[in-house]
């Protein structure tokens, strides 16, 4: 017992001292956020944000929610002026706005048709603003060049019964992903899809147990790469709900991969949208007490369009090339393929260990007269490794073991590496020409080098990189124990 | 100056086919080749790079089984243009009985060898035949001399001459003069083996620089030593389309292969006891103008001794290919190389 918990110890101390705990994001609170009402869920729209906001938007009369007395919430819209500054904040659209909750909104590719969550009665004059029974639905409303916004419609699959909230479309408009706490899900709330079939949304589908948990999960955002983002209490959240990841492997969706710090934190981390490169994006919390926007910036190098790395293989085979129809019965080849290596045989496989010049010679074998004569004829041989950044690491390994993961054999020509950085395809990543990494949980994960070449004068640089993939098994001890 | 010629063969030889190759250019090749040719530097018969141990002449009353189907055999000599010293033709154990010989019952057999030059000795069609029939003793009587069992010649040399060169039959194709020796078994049955060399001294075998030798039908003794590969190398000129070998008693003595600068090994069809057997293929474009090596392989075991063979080797036209003692190019070696693919 005490050696196991020793075993635990270590592990928990590799990771604590792992590169792989830098922080790769700065985050900023963003200015427009207000010191006592909450923002949150923005998206990007034209040349700002829109959100949604419980701030006053009426100088006269604003509806309060009975709960902490804060005003519903609205969708506001902040123009963004320079790097820095932002403009005045903005009731989006007066249409829109209710006595009740408008909330997370998506546009689509065009930015002319909003879907955004709003409470189903919405019309109602008197009652609770947070009154259970007045559930959370999708509406969406066409924007004409004439007319401006046009009346707002209802999703057709909202429910009296159950919230359907937080749509997400993807770029290409095909899919609304969305949440909600509709019976028949896996607990809490889940993630749903709706697929649209001939100008109509198909039936909302759940997006299956990878991702949905008896916990909840919330507010997706589906990137133009096709990755979802999703907030969850449960996938080993460190804290309330923390943003995760997902991307389909064939067709599957992979396990979703925890956002790091200090994205992530103890409190509620949620509706998270990232720039098309994956450089930089927003986020809200609750960490400073009051739901706020933050901002972030990845300082850890992107890489776009990394290739799967191709395996070096240095395996060959020999043969004759001369004779058309070689005497078998006559002759015997003996190759010496200049590793110190032997084989004969008309037609030879041979493998060499590593990239380096050979000179192949072939003797030849009078099987009719017993004589051997040599060197017959020579072949330098330049084997080099593919062109490529490489990824020198196991295919398949278990949880707790450490895994080396060495990028010295890749080979860029005209290339100066300056900096490898590494994603270790679990949340973590690595900077170094070889790193070390522990994986805590068994799956399929795909690993990503990318390297980046030294500044030319012009102050440039260059970048490449790719991935694979490595399979991580539980380990028998802690499958037997599970048992 | 021997290898100023040997370079500039192979630098002609490379030029011309380094373009493409057009009639004209190819018959130049075969010209300047046969020139070459004559350039080399060596006369015995047979030469080193034939490995043969001896030339085989039965007596006429010997059965054929023995290994000699017609009792003669004839050789020509080429002496260069430019030589004009006198010459001899030496002749190895020319006598049939002793060491060397093979005997059949008791030695009763006389060798006659016959050295013509002049007109027509080799020109006439019957002195290129295999056969010795017609005209085949064409040109004129140089020397002649008979020899029975005579120990005096036995391991020994016999000198014919001297000669002068252009006693021979000029020929400019060969650019040279040729001699021609004809050896026929004259009475018995016994097994002649013997040897010739073409020489600037009576007394010792001394080469004439640029002189060599041919024949278009070879009856030899082959090697005891099952481990021994004869050779002979018939020049395939620019006419030749495929050809034909045939041999004779054979006795299913190991194999014949072909072997050329583009042909890795080809078996060929051998003859068993007192038979003939025969065999086509066909010419490759590389190997025009250059000599195929017919390697003669014994078999290991049960080792075949004093085994007698004759050969001849014709074109699709029925025409004799000569065998040069000293191949055109030199002895033709196949040229491997090496492919290498990626494995799938």
């Amino acid at each position: 017992m005490i050696k196991e918990i020793k075993i635990v110890v270590f592990i928990y101390f590799l990771l604590m001292i792992s590169p792989l705990k830098s922080q790769d994001f700065s985050v900023i609170q963003m200015p427009f956020n207000s010191d006592y009402y909450d923002e949150f869920s923005p998206v990007y729209y034209e040349d700002g944000l829109v959100f949604c906001s419980n701030r006053r938007s009426s100088f006269f009369v604003d509806y309060t929610n009975d709960k902490d007395n804060k005003p519903t919430f609205n969708i506001f819209y902040v123009e963004q002026i320079s790097k820095t500054d932002w403009g005045k904040v903005n009731i989006f659209e007066k249409k829109f706005k209710s006595n009740f909750n408008e909330g997370p909104a998506t546009f689509n590719d065009r930015q002319n048709v909003i879907y955004f969550t709003r409470n189903l009665n919405y019309k109602k004059k008197f009652g609770s603003s947070i009154d259970r029974k007045n559930r959370l639905g999708i509406f969406y409303s066409k924007l004409t060049k004439s007319d401006g916004w046009q009346d707002v419609q209802e999703f057709k699959y909202n429910n009296p019964e159950y919230n359907v909230a937080h749509p997400s479309l993807s770029e290409d408009g095909k899919y609304l992903f969305f949440s909600s706490d509709k019976p028949g899900g896996f607990g809490g709330s889940d993630i749903y899809f709706c697929e649209l079939e001939n100008g109509d949304w198909g039936e909302p589908q759940n997006i299956g147990n990878m991702i949905n948990t008896e916990g909840n999960e919330a507010f997706p955002f589906v990137h133009s790469s096709g990755r979802l983002y999703f907030s969850s209490d449960r996938h080993g959240s460190i804290g309330r709900l923390d943003i995760f990841y997902t991307e389909k492997v064939d067709d599957e969706w992979h396990k979703p991969i925890s956002l790091e710090t200090p994205i992530n934190s103890r409190f509620n981390d949620y509706a998270f949208i990232i720039d098309p490169f994956k450089k930089s994006g927003y986020f809200s919390s609750d960490r400073q007490r009051n739901e706020d926007i933050y901002s972030f910036v990845g300082l850890y190098p992107i890489f776009e369009n990394t290739k799967r790395m191709e395996k070096n293989d240095y395996c060959y085979v020999f043969y004759e090339a001369s004779a058309e129809n070689p005497d078998v019965t006559s002759y015997d080849y003996e190759w010496d393929f200049g590793d110190g290596s032997k084989t004969r045989g008309l037609e030879v496989d041979h493998c060499f260990a590593g990239p380096g010049d050979y000179t192949v010679l072939l003797n030849v074998i009078d099987r009719l007269t017993g004589e051997v004569y040599f060197n017959e004829a020579t072949y330098p041989f330049k084997i080099e490794d593919i062109e490529q950044v490489y990824i020198n690491c196991p295919d398949t390994v278990f949880v707790g073991q450490e895994v080396v993961f060495d990028g010295r054999k890749s080979n860029l020509k005209k290339f100066d590496i300056k900096s490898y950085s590494w994603d270790m395809g679990d949340g973590r990543r690595a900077k170094g020409i070889e790193v070390t990494h522990i994986y805590t949980s068994p799956g399929e994960y795909i690993v990503q080098l990318g390297v980046t070449s030294k500044t030319d004068k012009q102050g440039n640089s260059e970048k490449q990189g790719v991935f694979t993939n490595i399979v991580v098994l539980q380990s028998a001890k802690d499958k037997r124990k599970r048992d | 100056m021997k290898i100023f010629n040997k370079l500039a063969y192979f630098l002609f030889i490379r030029y011309f086919y380094n373009e493409n190759v057009n009639s004209m250019r190819k018959i130049l090749v075969v010209f300047i080749s046969i020139l070459f040719f004559f350039n080399s530097n060596a006369q015995p018969v047979p030469a080193e790079d034939e490995n043969i141990p001896f030339l085989m002449t039965f007596g006429p009353k010997a059965e054929t089984s023995w290994g000699d189907d017609d009792f003669s055999q004839t050789f020509f000599f080429v002496i260069p243009e430019e030589f004009t010293s006198p010459l001899f033709i030496r002749v190895f154990d020319p006598d049939a009985g002793g060491e060397v010989d093979e005997i059949n019952g008791i030695w009763d057999t006389k060798i006659t060898y016959s050295v013509y030059g002049g007109l027509k000795c080799y020109t006439d069609p019957d002195a290129q035949g295999v056969d010795p029939a017609g005209n085949y003793k064409s040109g004129n009587l140089l020397a002649t001399k008979v020899f029975g069992e005579n120990p005096r010649y036995d391991n020994n040399w016999f000198t014919f001459g001297p000669f002068n060169p252009t006693e021979g039959e000029l020929v400019k194709k060969y650019g040279g003069y040729i001699f021609k020796i004809i050896c026929e078994g004259t009475e018995g049955d016994d097994g002649n083996m013997y040897r010739y060399f073409v020489s600037t001294s009576g007394t010792e075998n001394k080469r004439i620089e640029g002189a060599n030798a041919f024949a278009y039908e070879y009856s030899f003794r082959m090697h005891n030593d099952p481990n021994e590969v004869s050779h002979i190398y018939p020049y395939i000129d620019d006419r030749t389309i495929s050809v034909e070998q045939k041999n004779f008693d054979w006795d299913n003595d190991g194999l014949i292969r072909v072997v050329s600068v583009a042909r890795q090994g080809l078996l060929c069809k051998i003859s068993n006891d007192d038979l003939w057997e025969q065999n086509q293929f066909k010419i490759l474009d590389e190997e025009i103008s250059t000599s195929l090596d017919f390697q003669f392989i014994k078999k290991k075991s049960p080792p075949v001794k004093n085994n007698n063979v004759v050969i001849s080797v014709k074109n699709q036209y029925g025409e004799l290919l000569p065998f040069y003692t000293i191949p055109i190019g030199g002895v033709p070696k196949y040229k491997y190389s090496i492919g290498v693919k990626k494995k799938e």
